[in-house]
């Protein structure tokens, strides 16, 4: 099980290369520009049942999307809840 | 657990820095040990001691510093990504014939190996690159 960290908004190339390597089990987190995925909730990352996926509150409340996420009732962790899945996974890899 | 972190972003131009600093503060706070942060790429020019942003803004340099001070965490930075965007410790100044420096301790340079070494002696190595 890998932690995926998106750094990029939806669309970039490297937000469409976390989606081809990401598989069962694994776990995606957005951070920075990536949380603007809260904006689309019809996105393949939040209809898609194979991996899970987070939102980091600290970037989404920076660019004004923390109400958007909880509108759409999207999951988010903070700082520390980042931290925590540093923890549980063995392996993480960094998208930019 | 003992963290690495790797930093891959320019201060103020990109948000990477401000990631890996907060993040380090959690891990910090969740009683890990963070056994030292590498700055590679543009991330070299968090270490310039000339960085000067407006007094109200934060100075990702001494925020850095301030981490090493209060926790011992080694602040690497890479040599061949530094020479090349002109951040140079005072004996590489002098050994290129420059007139100035502007990298100094707590930051130190050092080569890819060490990035290497940080890797091997951690049980999480984490990058902010974006």
């Amino acid at each position: 099980m890998t932690l995926h960290i998106l750094t990029t908004a939806p669309n970039s190339d490297p937000a469409r290369q976390v989606e081809q390597a990401l598989n069962a089990g694994d776990t995606l987190l957005l951070i920075e520009a990536a949380v603007t995925a809260a904006l689309d909730p019809q996105l393949n990352c939040w209809t898609q049942p194979a991996y899970t996926v987070w939102l980091l509150e600290e970037d989404l409340v920076a660019r004004g999307l923390g109400n958007i996420a909880k509108k759409h009732r999207l999951a988010t962790v903070n700082m520390d809840g980042f931290v925590a899945l540093t923890e549980q996974h063995e392996q993480s890899v960094t998208w930019y | 657990m003992d963290y690495g972190l790797l930093v891959m972003g320019a201060p103020y131009s990109d948000p990477a820095p401000h990631s890996a600093l907060r993040f380090a503060e959690a891990v910090l706070a969740r009683g890990h040990r963070l056994t030292g942060v590498f700055f590679y790429h543009d991330g070299v020019h968090n270490a310039s001691s000339l960085m000067t942003p407006p007094q109200d803004e934060l100075n990702l340099r001494k925020a850095w510093k301030a981490l090493n001070e209060r926790h011992g965490v080694p602040l690497d930075v890479c040599i061949a990504a530094a020479l090349r965007r002109g951040i140079v410790s005072e004996a590489e100044a002098a050994r290129h014939g420059h007139s100035a420096y502007n990298l100094e301790a707590p930051f130190e340079l050092t080569g890819l190996g060490q990035l290497l070494t940080l890797q091997q002696r951690c049980d999480r190595l984490i990058t902010f690159a974006s």
